[in-house]
Parts: C-alpha cells; structure tokens; sequence
C-alpha cells in the first residue's frame, strides 16, 4: 500500500504542476490575443475554468494525502497518546465517508447524467461529462488515502497556514 | 418544524469541525446530511457533488490562485529587502522609526502579494533583526510586524475581497479593491500611531536622518515591485481587464521581475513554486465549493431568514445591528480562519443588513477587517503564529505586546463600521 500511495503522490504532483503552468498560460494568453492580437479566443476562459475544476478537486485529494485541509486542530492538539489516535481515526472515517457517498458516488451519478444527456461545453464542445470526470476520480483517490491514512494515525501535527490570509 | 432542518445544519456543522474534521469536509457532510432530511440519498449526494463541481466553475474566481501565484513569485526575500529599504529611507528617522518602517514595508508588500501571512514571514524575516540588533523587544516586533501584516488583506489586491465578492452574490471585485485604501492606510496609521507611543515610552532608538539622494536611490530600487501595484490596480479602474486577467499579468510582471530582473531562484525551482500554488489553490477553492452547496441549502431552508428573524427583535436600530454582527464575527475570528468565516457567514449576514441600507461594499469592508484581526488572535490566529515563529517567540510572550496593537484594530474597525464614506467615497470617485 506504500509503494501504490508514493506512486500516486507522484502522479498528483506532476498533474498539479501541469495544471497550474496550463492555467497561468491560458490566461496569459488570453490576454495576449486581447490586447496584442487584436482578436479575442474564444475558448481560453472555458479551457481555464475546466482546467481549474480539474486542479482543485485533484488537489482536494492530494490535500486528503498530505493533510494539508484547513482544519480546527484545537481539542486535537490538547489530546495525546492513545487519545489523539482515537480521535485521529474518527475524523478519517468522516473524510472517508464524505468521499466514498458524495465526492465518488455522488460525482459518478452526475457523469453518467451528464453523458446520457449529451452535454457539451458551448466554446470547445467538449462532453460535460469530461470535466465532470474530476469529481469521482478525486473522490476515488480521496477514498484510498483516507483508508491509508486510517491505518496510519497521526502522532505530531503541523501547524498550518494558508497561505491568502 | 422549520427549525429542525437548521439544527440540523448548525449542530452537525459545529460538532464536527469542534471535532477537527476538515472544514470543507464539515460542511460537505453537514449539508448533504441536512438535505437528506427532505430527500433521497441518490440525488442529495449527486446535487452535493454538482454543487461542488460548479462553484469551482467561475472565471471570476480563477483570480484566486493566479494572484497566489504572483505572491509565490514576490515571496523570496529581494522584494521585501527593497521594501524595507525605501521604508527605511522614507520613515526611519521618526521616533520608533524601525516599528514604523516596519509597519510601512509590511502595508506595501502586503499589498503586492494580497497575503497577510506571506507579508508577516517575508518582511518579518527581514525586520527582527534589524530591530533586536538596534535595541527593540523581540516580542515587540512580533506584535507590530503580524499585525500590520493584515493591511496587505485590505489594500488591494486583496484575496479576501475576491472571496467576499463570490459569497456575496457578485458585488464588483474592481469596487471592493478601491473601497480597500482609506481603511488598509487608517489601520497602518492608527497601528504606526501604537508603535510611535510604545517606542517613545520604551526609549527605542530614533534612526539617522537619510540625505535626499539615498531615499532617492531606495525608491528606484523598490519601484519595480511598486509598479505592480500601479499596474494591477489602474488597469482594473481603467477597465483595461477584469481581475482575473489582471491577476494573470501579475503573474507574468512577478515571473519576469523575479528571475530575470531580480534574479532570485532559478528556473529549476519553478515545479515547487506551481506546487506550492496548487497545494494552497484546491485547499481554498474545495472549501469554496462546499460552502457553495452550503449556502443553496442555507437559503432552502431560510437559514438566514430565520436569524435575521431573531436579531431584529434585538434590535431594528442599523448601528446596534452592525456593533452587534461585528462582535459576533470578532469571535467567529478567534476560532476560524478569514476565508471560511467569509465563505460561512458572508451569505448570512449580508441579507440582514442589506434591506436596512448597508452597502454590501462597506458590508465587505467591514467583514474583511474584522475577521483580520482574527487571524492576529489565539487560540486560532494563522497571521500570529507565522508572526511569532519568524521573531522566534512563544504565541504566549506575543499576547501582552500585542494588546494594544489590538486596541488600535478595534478602533479602526470602529471608525470604518462608524463611517461608510471611507469605503464608498473612492468608490464613487472611481466612477464603480
């Protein structure tokens, strides 16, 4: 289960870094066709929002593997020992059935939807379906590294920032 | 039974974030398990993840993490260094000179990178020991660099007005970012004044008057940093581009500043710059997504109905309303973080005050500055412990400094809530 986790943190993190890169220069170009070519695209605001709902539920995911969430730590820091490892794994179960029931089933419900309907994007035509693809994948992957994370309990905990406020 | 739907939400909501899940996951289960309470399983966790999946869908938003990126690109320590170094020149011979050129350096990058937390490490890194070296109390510097770290949030470019402007329903982000200046610089002032009095009494030392051609020089060196600024801001006035493509030449204008004018990482660290960005990205826009399918049951079950319901029979006077809003949201503050206490309770508290003539620009104001001071309080505080942990002190040792640096916040708050026209007389010079 290790090697599979450490491979699919891998895998996360490229996509995220290609992600991000594409956003930031979709929007750099979009910029530049406005202003240097004097002839708006018409598909990089939809491309940017599709990629960016990609971004943030893979990242929503990642988050889940390295615990990077925003969360109260308060009661959790004041615990220890056999305590905090009890309460470690009940909030795991909470992460792992809000990812199972909504962000997988609840995702995969709404792209079976989204296909039989036929939606499409109206600048690219791309299936609806597509980028609605992001939910169940990320919920799926939420799913293993909850259960990891259930097997593995945290002992020290990091302080954490976010980093626009 | 109209309660029962609102218990629901609000009882599970806080016991599980009391509990340390997640806030987004929070929110996710609290709502999804409230809307079980009127539908089946199938469509509530199908609308859950729709809600989620389209409240991420907003080219408006993608101005979020494009302006994380820029700061990610500001955040290595030559910009804060020049900062510091024209503030240094501009303000450093008035008594508590250093305190102030703290605070000064702290309001312009602040601005530069919308991050409060980003301005309260980098300029920190830079100040504490420049002031220990000169005489000043450790804890001292602490106090005076995270809070006036907080002025980045409300000068423009701001993070938090783009959050408030989605959970608001709309509200021009381009009118929240000018209704940002008199506030930001009347908190630096009042917080300038604090330090000046504090300095005064503890006799810190009075730094040597700078001959015309050296602030001269420091400005140069600095206005490549200060011109972002200029550029951001004055294209979204002059309606040259929206603010998602202004935080898109951000990003450029930082990426050309810092490797080729700077010089100061390599293209070899780029990977982890975008990681960093997406890392902090998803863990706000999930929280947005959530919070978004939060506030559409909310409103299904008249959430904010029934609590403005309660507060007007407290009171109907405006004033008593907004004292009393401001200290419910002060306390909000010391448990919760400035981007989820926006997203949560943005949506009620906002139709409240709206029928009784509050501008929802002043509203966002005030929200935004209040919720600031949050960030510098425990037992919660993300500004105070980045504070803290860069001037090498306890949280504790922080606390008595940081007293009146508090007192100072409070009134600022007091006169923005007090005096709309200082939010909305820019505003309307600007033509918003």
């Amino acid at each position: 289960m290790d090697r599979i986790k450490s491979l699919l943190d891998r895998t996360l993190e490229t996509a995220l870094i290609v992600l991000m890169a594409a956003m930031a220069l979709d929007v750099i170009w979009q910029i530049f066709t406005r202003f240097v070519l004097n002839d708006p695209s018409s598909w990089t605001e939809e491309l940017a929002r599709f990629l960016m709902i990609w971004l943030c539920t893979l990242g929503a995911a990642y988050g889940v593997s390295q615990r990077f969430h925003l969360e109260m730590d308060y009661f959790l820091a004041k615990s220890s020992g056999a305590g905090r490892v009890f309460m470690d794994r009940v909030i795991e179960s909470f992460v792992l059935l809000f990812s199972a029931a909504v962000m997988f089933f609840g995702g995969w419900c709404l792209v079976s939807l989204s296909y039989s309907l036929g939606q499409t994007s109206p600048a690219l035509g791309l299936p609806l379906g597509t980028v609605y693809l992001s939910v169940p994948v990320s919920g799926a992957l939420m799913v293993f590294f909850a259960i990891f994370n259930l097997r593995h309990p945290r002992t020290v905990l990091e302080p954490q920032t976010l980093s626009i406020d | 039974m109209e309660w029962i739907p609102i218990a629901v939400m609000a009882v599970s909501f806080f016991v599980l974030m009391a509990l340390g899940v997640p806030i987004a996951f929070a929110i996710g289960i609290a709502t999804t398990g409230t809307m079980l309470l009127t539908i089946p399983f199938v469509p509530a966790a199908m609308t859950m993840a729709q809600r989620i999946a389209t409240g991420m869908d907003s080219f408006v938003l993608l101005a979020i993490p494009l302006f994380i990126l820029a700061g990610q690109f500001m955040s290595t320590g030559g910009v804060a260094r020049r900062l510091v170094d024209f503030a240094k020149a501009l303000v450093g011979p008035l008594p508590g000179g250093l305190a102030i050129v703290n605070i000064f350096s702290s309001m312009l990058f602040g601005a530069i990178s919308g991050s409060a937390g980003a301005a309260a490490s980098a300029i920190g890194g830079v100040m504490t020991k420049r002031m220990t070296d000169a005489g000043y109390d450790r804890a001292f510097c602490a106090a005076t660099n995270l809070t006036a770290a907080t002025t980045g949030l409300i000068i423009p470019p701001s993070n938090g007005f783009i959050v408030y402007s989605l959970a608001a329903g709309g509200v021009s982000i381009g009118a929240l970012f000018v209704a940002g200046y008199l506030p930001g610089l009347l908190l630096g002032l009042i917080l300038a004044g604090v330090a000046f009095v504090q300095s005064k009494r503890n006799g810190y030392p009075v730094g040597e008057r700078v001959p015309f051609g050296q602030v001269a020089v420091a400005f140069l060196h600095a206005l490549p940093s200060l011109f972002l600024l200029v550029l951001v801001i004055g294209g979204i006035i002059l309606g040259w581009f929206t603010p998602t493509e202004a935080a898109g030449v951000a990003v450029l204008y930082t990426f050309l500043l810092s490797t080729v004018f700077y010089r100061e990482f390599s293209l070899r660290e780029i990977p982890a710059i975008l990681l960093a960005s997406a890392r902090t990205t998803s863990t706000v826009m999930f929280l947005v997504g959530a919070s978004i399918g939060m506030s559409w049951v909310m409103a299904y079950i008249e959430l904010p109905q029934q609590i403005s319901r309660a507060m007007l029979t407290l009171t109907t006077n405006p004033v008593m309303l907004l004292i009393l809003i401001n200290v419910i949201l002060l306390i909000v503050g010391a448990f919760m973080d400035l981007t989820p206490a926006l997203l949560i309770f943005t949506p009620i508290f906002l139709p409240i005050v709206q029928p009784l003539g509050i501008d929802p620009i002043h509203f966002g104001v005030i929200m935004v500055l209040n919720l600031s001071i949050g960030l510098c309080t425990p037992p919660v505080g993300s500004v105070l412990f980045i504070g803290a942990s860069v001037a090498e002190v306890s949280m504790v040792e922080v606390v008595r400094p940081l007293i009146p640096c508090f007192v100072g916040m409070i009134v600022a708050l007091a006169l923005v809530t007090a005096f709309p026209a200082l939010s909305l007389w820019l505003p309307t010079v600007f033509g918003f």
